[in-house]
């Protein structure tokens, strides 16, 4: 057999891998998927974003952190996104009541007892300067409250 | 003085380069080195993998080829599939049927990563690995230093051969595309914004602002360069050269070696200050194509066997392939 012939499936090969590698980024707008992807992290500019998250309230009115693992997994931005799509879809209230669950069912947890799925707006070029700098650096320009949901009382918790 | 001969086409040209010729341990130290990440990867990801499994129905979003499902798959097929990728890639690490187990695993570590992709987040960290692990199992992966080569008795010799040399060049090519696809979204997305530092500076900041809200760890580093924002104008210009100039380390050994060891700290400076983690890379698996790597671990064996003369592992590493005897 010649040398162009029994390279050539080595050659479909190649051409094939580089032009689905290429493709996604060739496309109309370019589309992020798996394992094809246009790579487009770190690319989107945002001047003052919102940022869903999932805030907790014990019995004073006080203001706790709810953990990523109690809206999806370890991974925060696998629970940012689940905030993110959940207000996106008008789903607040059903994510809300979803993460009271988990929340009551966790021992450490006791304390709170509503929760809240709220958007907030923030300045991240201000967020980290130092307070003397800019006092309400770190403040949210704005909050909306999308849901709120009580936290069931657990058995074990009563 | 000698008479040159007439200069290869340009096709004549490509064809050398692409088919370069290269030993069958390249390829089999590629082989054990990406699905020994890969293993690694299924086994350590593994509460994330099989997480993903429990979450509600309503929350998938399928990408790539697991947009084939319209709803999620039951726990049990899930947990098989996983095991599946398990199995058939220590079968492939170790080269025992290559040809049939390689491509298994590879599609089912396609199918395991793409499932964790689709809950609305889709991750870039593991596409490369992805990625060469389908072309891998296209490749003579198992001819040296794999039990196919034990079993088949027939001793590799250390030839160069060009069938071993077009896989770790499309592997690689596979890699820089990736870079260069990063590159121009930037500047597609960001533009003017991206070079001025401006972009990366309010990416930086946003990262780490959006880990602290939702209670997750963020760099210290990050947070603290945010109230200086000159620094962000030649750390933007050095990620856009690097990323756009990634083919650059397709054409030779040295600038090879010289694009790595930037954007080996490219994603080492990411990590540091966004603390995101880009594990492939950072290990040094997704450059190792563009590398003679069996070199290295030859030298390692032959260190082992200097050190260990008696153990029964030594059976395990690679040995030096006998050159092949010349007709005449």
């Amino acid at each position: 057999m010649s040398a162009p012939l029994r390279r050539a499936p080595a050659l479909l090969v190649s051409a094939l891998f580089v032009a689905a590698a290429v493709w996604p980024a060739l496309r109309e707008p370019p589309r992020d998927s798996f394992p094809l992807s246009n790579y487009p992290m770190f690319s989107t500019v945002r001047d003052k974003p919102w940022l869903d998250v999932i805030v907790g309230f014990d019995a004073e009115g006080e203001e706790h952190e709810i953990r990523p693992n109690l809206v999806a997994n370890i991974e925060v931005m696998q629970a940012a996104q689940t905030i993110r799509r959940a207000v996106r879809a008008r789903r607040a209230k059903l994510l809300c009541a979803r993460v009271a669950e988990r929340v009551a069912a966790d021992g450490e947890l006791g304390h709170i007892v509503r929760l809240e799925v709220q958007r907030r707006r923030f300045d991240p070029r201000t967020y980290f300067l130092d307070p003397e700098v800019d006092p309400d650096g770190a403040t949210p320009l704005a909050v909306r409250r999308k849901a709120r949901c009580r936290v069931p009382v657990a058995k074990d918790r009563s | 003085m000698t008479e040159a001969g007439p200069s290869p086409s340009i096709w004549g040209r490509l064809d050398r380069w692409w088919f370069e010729p290269a030993p069958a341990l390249r390829l089999a130290v590629l082989r054990v080195l990406i699905l020994g990440y890969g293993l690694i990867w299924l086994i350590g990801f593994s509460p994330m993998l099989l997480g993903a499994l429990r979450f509600e129905p309503d929350r998938f979003a399928p990408v790539g080829v697991v947009s084939l499902l319209d709803a999620p798959l039951g726990v049990g097929v899930g947990v098989a599939l996983w095991l599946l990728a398990v199995v058939s890639g220590v079968a492939a690490l170790l080269g025992w049927r290559f040809r049939l187990v390689a491509p298994v695993h590879a599609l089912a570590l396609l199918w395991v990563a793409s499932y964790r992709n689709s809950w609305g987040m889709v991750f870039h960290t593991d596409n490369l690995l992805v990625m060469h692990t389908l072309i891998l199992a296209l490749l003579p992966a198992s001819d040296a230093w794999s039990l196919d080569a034990r079993r088949g008795g027939a001793p590799a010799t250390s030839a160069l051969d060009p069938r071993y040399g077009w896989g770790p060049k499309l592997m690689a090519t596979i890699t820089t595309i990736a870079y260069v696809l990063a590159g121009v979204a930037k500047l597609r997305n960001a533009g003017g914004a991206w070079l001025d530092g401006g972009a990366l500076l309010n990416h930086v900041a946003w990262d780490n602002l959006r880990k602290v809200e939702l209670g997750a760890t963020h760099s210290p580093l990050g947070a603290a360069l945010c109230a200086y924002p000159a620094v962000f104008v030649p750390l933007a210009w050095m990620s856009m050269v690097l990323e756009l100039g990634a083919p650059i380390a397709l054409l030779g050994r040295r600038l090879a070696w010289a694009w790595t060891i930037g954007m080996w700290c490219f994603h080492i400076g990411v990590a540091a200050i966004m603390a995101i983690v880009f594990a492939y890379p950072v290990s040094g698996l997704a450059f190792a194509p563009l590398f003679a790597v069996e070199v290295p671990a030859l030298s390692l064996a032959a260190r082992a066997r200097a050190r260990w003369p008696k153990s029964r592992l030594l059976a395990l590493l690679p040995t030096p392939a006998p050159t092949p005897i010349s007709p005449g």
